[in-house]
């Protein structure tokens, strides 16, 4: 029989390897777990722990303290007690009365995914390749096209206990299912070894990735327009040079930021194409995103050569348009409760 | 922002959030790549984002983050930051939360000094020559790439070469000329120029010398020029305070341990005209000053702390001296 021991470090040593490659999920994204027997000090008996990788932090560097620890069986009993999706928001209090001993991590939104999924081993990951099926119009058909019985489509649902109950269902009703498509968000794995878990999370990803490659257009993004390309790298760097000190000031214009430039081939490419304008538009894909950027980027509708005073001129236009465009979003949505930030725009893309 | 021949700019409260912010857009663009190769690109829908992005519970998360350092969000650049008391600025900069670019004309110290600060999130290095004006043009442009654009400059770099009148050389003057007054005056245009552009404000700092004001001994060169640097102070807090740029200078004097004037043989010499150990010259000049106290490159540092950090907000064209209490340097 397993350790506590033994789980914890084969259940680290999977999140590091599975975090260390970009190509399984974003930074900071996604979550492990594994389920096992310890000795529980007040009883001296075996009881059933849930080691479930905490709230913040990126799997890639995650210890043992990043772990929050929990009673399986005080978890599950949340079930009985669980008011219904309106208030789902409740359990995440509940999860502290939960807990095995001090110390461990504060438990994250995706804990009730881990704890209701009857498996030894789940893995949570936001893997480009998963979310690219996940947020495909088609997703659900693609989903059996690429991977028949052995993922199942789970509908988009905000993280939190409910999904945690329809993904538990869905793995019940799919016996040969080794992990599920979650729409609009990532992937779940799971299997009865940590081994068994982080190959099936592999092989998800690996099939996926190949029926994209297999499948897929060749230009995803329509034709390409020239007139957008990447400039010449001396005229680049000058030209951002020039125009970041304008644009930090705008971005800074609530509270004051500081700035990153991404010069890499995956963004001109995005950048010279014929569908930049409609796919920037729809933002986005996953909650992670949402988070810690704003919804949608700021996109300058003007070619590569424009001139700097043309470039400043209409940055600034479209920056006062951006504004009043979130200011109408938050309004269309915001509810008496929703929280209310000083500023509109904390955070910028 | 995207900008088409350019690239994408992404921000945050620091480089670390502004660069993930620009990686979660790349990880998008993967995922948009894919999805409109099989189908269309189709992601949850407005109202469904709009409760993630203001979820009760990651506000309160946020809510539990801790008070940001006084200088976070601030871009500094240290001229000379490669050693000495451009070094120990460029350190406490970076402990109160500011990003800061390390320009030397020595490379490998600013990379260094760069690394010890914890890489490219906090600290970057450039060469410059900064009496060379097209080098400072392209520094300066060097430096906004890094972090967005700069909001905080020392003018540090210098060098001294006393000697007495007749055995000074034009060459002498030329030179600490062109790297002190010259120097200052090409990067204070240069990065004027962007925190114009970015109206945000900012602060400029001139490491001059109490040797701006005092008249010592056998130093008409290495003075004249640091009194050009205190002028310097007071000219561009008059002319660029309309941007809510403000321009302050510090004279430190006797900084001997950890000075990188003072290494190189400098230092020697002096011990060997006063007749002390070149190891007890620091304490040597501490005796000459009021308060009997060393002065530390730190020391420098923290008055600069205190320039930006806030308290300060309302001065402008002030000299702080750093240099334990000098009375013949006390300003009227």
């Amino acid at each position: 029989m397993t350790t506590a021991r033994e789980t914890i470090d084969a259940l680290i040593a999977r999140s590091n390897e599975l975090g260390a490659d970009p190509a399984n999920t974003n930074y900071a994204g996604g979550n492990t777990s594994a389920k096992g027997s310890a000795t529980d000090p007040v009883t001296g008996e075996e009881t059933e722990l849930l080691w479930v990788k905490g709230s913040g932090g990126d799997l890639g560097t995650l210890e043992e303290k990043g772990l929050a620890v929990l009673r399986l069986d005080r978890v599950r009993a949340l079930k009985e007690v669980y008011p219904g999706v309106d208030r789902e928001d409740e359990m995440v209090a509940a999860f502290d009365y939960c807990l095995h001993g001090k110390g461990g991590a504060a438990p994250s939104i995706d804990t009730a995914m881990h704890a209701l999924v009857d498996a030894a081993h789940v893995d949570h990951l936001h893997p480009d390749a998963g979310i690219a099926l996940a947020t495909a119009a088609d997703g659900e058909r693609l989903t059996r096209e690429c991977f028949g019985e052995t993922v199942v489509w789970v509908p988009w649902r905000r993280p939190g206990f409910q999904l945690g109950l329809d993904i538990s269902a869905i793995k019940e009703e799919n016996p040969a299912a080794i992990g599920c498509i979650l729409g609009g968000h990532g992937i779940t794995a799971w299997g009865e070894t940590s081994e068994q878990a982080q190959e099936n999370s592999l092989r998800i990803i690996r099939e996926a990735t190949e029926f994209l490659e297999r499948t897929g257009s060749s230009e995803p993004f329509g034709a390409h327009d020239a007139a957008r390309a990447a400039l010449p790298e001396a005229e680049r760097r000058a030209k951002a040079s020039a125009l970041f000190p304008l644009v930090r000031g705008l971005a800074s214009t609530d509270a004051p930021m500081v700035g990153h430039w991404t010069d890499t081939e995956a963004v001109h490419e995005f950048l010279a194409s014929e569908k930049l304008a409609p796919l920037a538009e729809l933002g986005t894909s996953c909650p992670d995103h949402f988070l810690r950027t704003k919804v949608k980027p700021l996109v300058l509708d003007l070619p590569s050569d424009a001139s700097l005073e043309d470039s400043v001129a209409r940055l600034k236009e479209l920056h006062e348009a951006y504004r009043a465009d979130y200011t109408a979003y938050y309004e269309r949505h915001a509810e008496a409760d929703s929280p209310r930030s000083a500023a509109p725009i904390r955070r910028s893309c | 922002m995207l900008i088409p021949g350019v690239g994408m700019f992404s921000f945050g409260a620091d480089k670390q959030t502004a660069r993930v912010a620009g990686e979660f857009y790349v990880n998008a663009i993967n995922v948009m790549r894919g999805a409109e190769s099989i189908s269309t690109y189709s992601p949850i829908d407005e109202s469904e984002k709009f409760r993630i992005e203001y979820w009760a519970l990651e506000e309160a998360k946020l809510q539990r983050k801790p008070a940001p350092k006084p200088l976070a969000t601030r871009v500094a650049l240290v001229t000379g930051g490669g050693s000495g008391i451009g070094k120990a600025t460029a350190e406490r900069l970076v402990a109160e939360g500011a990003c800061v670019v390390i320009a030397d004309l020595n490379l490998e110290n600013a990379e260094q000094v760069a690394e010890e600060l914890g890489g490219p999130d906090k600290a970057v290095a450039l060469r410059a020559d900064v009496s060379d004006e097209a080098a400072v043009v392209q520094a300066v442009a060097e430096a906004v790439l890094a972090f967005g654009g700069l909001d905080l400059i020392v003018n540090n770099a210098g060098l001294s070469l006393s000697k007495p009148l007749l055995e000074t050389t034009a060459k002498d003057w030329d030179l600490q000329h062109d790297v002190m007054a010259r120097g200052s005056f090409l990067v204070s245009r240069e990065t004027a120029r962007v925190m114009i552009d970015q109206a945000m404000g900012g602060d400029i700092i001139y490491i001059s010398s109490k040797n701006s004001v005092f008249a010592g001994p056998n130093n008409i060169a290495y003075s004249a020029t640091k009194a050009d640097q205190a002028h310097q102070v007071r000219l561009l807090a008059a002319e660029l305070g309309g941007h809510q740029i403000r321009v302050n200078g510090i004279n430190p004097d006797g900084v001997v341990r950890g000075s990188g004037i003072f290494a190189g043989g400098w230092g020697a010499s002096r011990a060997k005209v006063y007749g002390v150990e070149e190891e007890n010259l620091g304490e040597f000049y501490a005796q000459r000053t009021l308060l009997k106290r060393e002065v530390l490159p730190a020391n420098v540092a923290s008055a600069v702390f205190a320039i930006t950090a806030g308290d300060l907000s309302h001065t402008t064209g002030l000299h702080i001296p750093v240099d334990a209490g000098v009375a013949a340097a006390f300003l009227r």
